[in-house]
């Protein structure tokens, strides 16, 4: 089972614990995006210096204790921009950025993407059509 | 230091002494640097 992160999921216990038991790197994912939006709601959140720097030493250690994968968006943003558009178009109230995080997903071939965000758990059901018409079969959307 | 339950796969804690801020003393053990980190994420509210 292969999980993509977005950040919210990375503000939260019970994702965190599940990277934390996770057997591998290559079993859970998030991105340079993921990671700046998680440190930047933080400091916009007016949360204290030590909360940023604990939650810089937390993805600093799941990453260098193999425990998760942190991938850049070139591939979606240089080669994928047919399924960001299709995202886009087809999830209708949907962001950029959880356009990218959604495209990420998919083209790192996620059975599931994580996260509190309703504009992607609303968009449920079309973003599992989409993920099959890329290929990924059994895809899903993980609520925390 | 905060305790979670769920962090049930934390494997060895046989080895090294860290500091309570992750900086490591010894020879690093992992599983231990992990939950030291997630404790002091928990204390400080960056998990939800």
């Amino acid at each position: 089972m292969k999980k993509y992160f977005d950040a919210c999921a990375l503000g939260n216990r019970a994702s965190v614990v599940a990277i934390v038991n996770s057997h591998s790197r290559a079993e859970c994912i998030t991105s340079h995006l993921a990671i700046g939006e998680a440190l930047s709601n933080l400091i916009v959140k007016g949360e204290s210096e030590e909360a940023c720097k604990q939650f810089v030493m937390l993805i600093h250690t799941l990453h260098r204790e193999r425990k998760l994968e942190i991938v850049q968006h070139d591939d979606v943003l240089v080669c994928c921009d047919t399924l960001l558009s299709d995202i886009k178009e087809r999830l209708g109230r949907i962001d950029g950025t959880d356009a990218i995080h959604i495209a990420m997903a998919i083209k790192k071939k996620c059975n599931e993407i994580v996260t509190s965000d309703q504009d992607i758990i609303g968009n449920r059901g079309k973003l599992i059509i989409l993920a099959a018409e890329n290929g990924l079969s059994d895809f899903g959307v993980h609520q925390i | 230091m905060y305790q979670d339950p769920d962090l049930h796969k934390l494997l060895d804690k046989k080895t090294v002494v860290y500091e309570k801020t992750g900086e490591k003393v010894g020879e690093r053990s992992g599983s231990l640097a992990i939950e030291i980190v997630f404790q002091a994420a928990m204390k400080a509210g960056v998990l939800k």
